[in-house]
């Protein structure tokens, strides 16, 4: 470990931090015998995933057919720099990631955006299950200038009015991403709050400066969560996080679901126009999807019928949800010098004798062996065991087990 | 976005903005200026995102003209003409006559009802077809259309929002001092006026009174900037105008001072206190009250009352429209909510107590309830279909995969242009037709099954006409042979049948019940009459026990008719309500 330089601390010990030239950041950052430095504040944040990861139980009811509006900050606290190249580029370009991954996960889910600025709030992107549109509306707004005071309650009121009209079986969700430290309302936020809740939305807020009461306040009552990041690389985790369909509320109804499964092979389909494209003039053919129940022709899978309000989804649409249904165990901790094997089951890394691989992870059923970097890449994105698939017993029993 | 191709109706040269040379030039729309040898607008703004303007007083060295945006921002043109400065104030004036006059053309009407319909149609070029195509060939009356149609586009045009008064609003009035003669240029939008007469009533009243009969509005604000509202000193001579403003405020804040309830956790009168508290002796040197210097307490009694104020600026309306909405509600809430004043007040104490003494985050996690959920039968969800339902499906695709490669690739499938943005219109207005209809079902209400009724007749008539013309014109003067309406018309045919199919579903529904009634009605004659009967034997003597069998039958007879009664007027009832409200 590198020491401090002893000599430099003595000399002024009673200087304040911005007359000092340097950082002392040295003492954050540690090197390992082979003189690598590893930030150790991504592996900070890689814990704090893995604590979370554990958290999330399986066995609980999610609300899978979300509805998200986004609202963006876009007021004069954005303009600050603490994020590179500023909050409100940093946060955009976050998004833009984001939004893919969201439809990707979520194949019957459907995003909004808002902007809130001067005071008041505006709807820029329709709520659609269509990313690209949201892509070309989010570069729009990374022309758009920060200026004036946002206003949470106009931002509520504007998702309010096109949330409420949802059917009930769906999750209502809001995303705020609030970087100032105030908001300008035109009256009582508590009337606003209690509109939103009576009408079962989940406000959730990612905050780029401090914690705000009010923030705090509509989260909690809401059954929403409240953070705050700390640099780029944390907040891009705590959005990412909002990819993960929430428990669902209580008083969400359980009801039975219409949904039309479209064949793409038909034997007489006729040629049609897309009701898809219908404003840019389609060309009139065969392919794509009939709907089942009016037979309006659809380019792209998934949709919402314009023409009968069905959902029209595939199959495997549907089986991505399969991962919260049956999700992968959670691996159990323990000391590298109790484990059988000296490598890595998944990536073949051999365990050295360093702080981070102090501990492996094992399988409870198959009982092989992972590091911390392949337990979190398993339970994170391939949600599958590769000791449990590639052991002939363990796969031909799965559907009967448990 | 060159203002080139539109009439450029002046131009000027010798225009400077933000010391760059360049010229002027405003035409029917907007207004643009461009740096000298450059060929693109450096500045280009429409007349309708045009406020205000303004121009530098005379006697000033610089000729300006400023722009006021909506959006609050400003731009300051510099007219710089060489030939003096005479020339300068003429072509300033000039500008400044012209943009009046253009802003005034190009501002917008103000909305009457018409007028409001036809813009709607105008910016919505899809909107308008809709409305030529269903509305002119008479399928869909006007009031039908604005109610349906138009509705649900407002409706995602969002609500209308209100704009709250920010905190900051008069510090944000940055000031402007002229070097040359101490004088201070105070910038006020019309924003800023808004704001100013919200959050301070009497100033609106005075502003009522006095302008534009006593005083201009630069008077005006002068003494307002003069007043105790904006500067610590006031000069007490010629402010009578605000004097009274500040005797009614001062009412208002000792009104308000009283209704703030006794608080023991926030104190806010003891800051005014000028005598020092025997407890507090030791405190006597760490600092002087706040209160002990008059200026200094007056500060913050100005202060405080402006920050009152903005609060009850906001809070007045809102609670009006949370009293109108629970009225609506529930008529009894209110009544019971302002009968209990004190026993809130404990509670409150309690609840403020506690949330000082426990921090949330210190606290245990508990774990929450989330709802659980339970999934029966596993296998389902990881095995497909059975293998022996494969293999029939199997062979039919192989088929349709056969016959699936020809049509796409015909050529006669491309059409001309105008045919196929003819067939383009159809096909949406059809298709707003299809979308009322098919949200009609299921149909749980009298109003759903009347409008499904009316919408599958518009769509019968909308088939006859514009349906069957486009076809006949297709064929006569395109000479299209194969159907290229034939997608179109299955749909048609499909929400045909489920209509056809729902209304024989109802009219059984009907008749099962009319069948019941006439039943009941039967067995209800034939049980009167067995009754009559037995009564009749049960009048003639006869041994005990028979007549005990014919009591406990007159019993049951008796049951049955009262159950058949009790059916009558239900089936009765139902079937009257289905024939008058249908």
């Amino acid at each position: 470990m590198m020491q401090p330089d002893v000599e430099a601390m003595d000399e002024d010990p009673k200087e304040y931090r911005w007359e000092s030239g340097y950082e002392k950041t040295w003492e954050a950052i540690k090197e390992d015998e082979s003189g690598f430095l590893e930030p150790s504040i991504t592996e900070m944040i890689m814990r704090a995933k893995r604590r979370r990861l554990l958290e999330r139980e399986a066995s609980v009811r999610l609300g899978i057919m979300r509805h998200l509006y986004v609202i963006v900050d876009m007021s004069q606290a954005m303009n600050e720099q603490d994020l590179k190249p500023t909050r409100h580029l940093c946060c955009l370009s976050i998004l833009n990631d984001f939004i893919p991954e969201f439809h990707e996960q979520n194949p019957i889910s459907q995003l909004g955006l808002i902007i809130t600025q001067n005071k008041t709030a505006k709807k820029y992107s329709n709520l659609s299950n269509n990313p690209q549109r949201h892509l070309e509306t989010v570069k729009k707004l990374k022309e758009l200038s920060c200026r004036g005071e946002p206003s949470i309650q106009n931002s509520l009121e504007v998702a309010l009015a096109s949330l409420k009209h949802l059917p009930p079986h769906t999750s209502r969700e809001v995303l705020i991403l609030y970087a100032a430290l105030t908001t300008c309302d035109p009256g009582e936020i508590e009337a606003t709050l209690t509109k939103v809740k009576e009408a079962n939305i989940r406000v959730s807020v990612v905050g780029l400066a401090a914690e705000i009461r009010i923030c705090k306040t509509i989260t909690k009552e809401t059954e929403g969560t409240f953070v705050v990041c700390l640099n780029d690389v944390h907040l891009k985790e705590l959005i990412m996080e909002h990819l993960e369909p929430p428990p669902a509320s209580k008083k969400i109804d359980h009801t039975l679901i219409k949904v039309g499964f479209p064949h793409q092979i038909n034997t007489d389909a006729k040629p049609a126009l897309c009701m898809c494209h219908l404003e840019d003039l389609p060309s009139l053919n065969t392919e794509g999807y009939y709907c089942p129940q009016c037979s309006a022709k659809y380019c792209d899978l998934p949709a919402e019928c314009k023409v009968c309000g069905l959902m029209l989804v595939t199959a495997p649409h549907l089986a991505r949800s399969y991962r919260h249904l049956f999700p992968l165990q959670h691996f159990t901790e323990i000391l590298l010098s109790q484990s059988s094997s000296k490598s890595c089951y998944s990536c073949y890394k051999m365990f050295k004798e360093i702080y981070a691989d102090k501990n492996v992870f094992q399988c409870p059923k198959c009982n092989q062996i992972f590091c911390f970097d392949c337990d979190i890449f398993l339970h994170d994105s391939v949600h599958s065991c590769p000791g449990c698939v590639s052991n002939p017993v363990i796969s031909q029993n799965y559907g009967n087990v448990e | 976005m060159s203002s080139k191709s539109e009439d450029i109706i002046l131009q000027l040269s010798n225009v400077r903005y933000k010391k760059n040379n360049g010229s002027l030039y405003l035409s029917s729309k907007r207004i643009g200026w461009m740096m000298d040898n450059e060929d693109t607008f450096h500045i280009n703004i429409q007349y309708t995102d045009i406020k205000n303007q303004k121009v530098s007083p005379e006697g000033k060295p610089k000729v300006q003209l400023q722009l006021v945006l909506n959006d609050q921002m400003t731009h300051t043109f510099h007219f710089t003409n060489p030939e003096g400065k005479e020339k300068q104030v003429a072509e300033r004036n000039k500008v400044k006559e012209k943009l009046t006059q253009l802003i005034i053309q190009n501002k917008r009407k103000p909305p009457d009802e018409l007028m409001e319909k036809k813009r709607v149609l105008e910016e919505n070029p899809h909107l308008k077809e809709l409305y030529v195509a269903l509305v002119r060939t008479e399928i869909l009356s006007p009031d039908d259309f604005w109610k349906e149609i138009a509705g649900q586009y407002k409706q995602a045009l969002g609500p209308t929002l209100d704009v709250g008064v920010s905190g900051a609003f008069l510090a944000d009035i940055k000031p402007q001092t002229d070097g040359s003669n101490g004088r201070v240029l105070y910038n006020i939008t019309p924003e800023i006026m808004v704001a100013i007469f919200k959050t301070y009533p009497a100033v609106k009243k005075k502003h009522e009174e006095y302008v534009p009969h006593q005083m201009s509005e630069a008077e005006f604000w002068t003494r307002f900037f003069q007043s105790h509202y904006y500067s610590v000193h006031t000069t007490s001579r010629s402010e009578n105008v605000f004097s009274e403003c500040a005797k009614y405020d001062d009412k208002e804040w000792m009104r308000d001072i009283c209704t703030i309830q006794n608080d023991p956790l926030c104190n806010l009168n003891d800051i005014y206190e000028d005598k020092p508290l025997e407890m507090e002796s030791d405190l006597k040197v760490a600092g002087v009250k706040a209160g002990s210097n008059h200026i200094h307490a007056t500060m913050i009694k100005r202060f405080n009352q402006h920050s009152l104020n903005i609060l009850k600026a906001q809070t007045a309306s809102e609670k009006e429209k949370m009293c109108e909405e629970m009225l609506a509600k529930n008529p009894d809430a209110i009544a019971n909510g302002d009968a209990e004043p004190e026993l809130n007040l404990t509670k409150n104490k309690k609840i403020r107590l506690d949330e000082k003494l426990h921090y949330e985050d210190l606290e245990r996690v508990s774990k929450e309830n989330k709802p659980s959920l339970v999934i029966h039968q596993r296998k389902r969800y990881l095995a497909g279909p059975s293998p022996d339902l494969i293999l029939d499906e199997i062979r039919p695709e192989e088929a349709s995969r056969r016959g699936r490669s020809n049509p796409t690739l015909t050529a006669g499938n491309v059409l001309p242009r105008d045919l196929h943005s003819e067939l383009g219109k159809v096909y949406s207005s059809a298709g707003e037709l299809f979308r009322h209809f098919w949200s009609c079902f299921p149909p749980r209400t009298p109003q759903l099954k009347e409008k499904l009724h009316r919408m599958h007749t518009t769509l019968c008539k909308y088939h006859e006409t514009t349906v069957r013309e486009f076809q006949e014109m297709a064929i006569r003067e395109y000479n299209r042979k194969n159907n290229i309406l034939e997608h179109l018309q299955d749909m048609f045919q499909i929400a045909n049948s489920k209509y056809e199919h729902w209304k024989s579903r109802n009219e059984d529904a009907k008749c099962i019940k009319l069948k019941f009634l006439m039943q009941n009605t039967l067995y209800l004659m034939r049980n009167i009459s067995v009754f009559r009967l037995l009564k009749e034997k049960s009048n003639l003597k006869m041994k005990t026990f028979v007549l005990f069998d014919i009591l406990l039958y007159l019993i049951f007879i008796c049951c049955k008719i009262t159950l058949n009664i009790l059916c009558f007027k239900y089936l009765a009832h139902s079937y009257l309500k289905d024939k008058n409200l249908i």
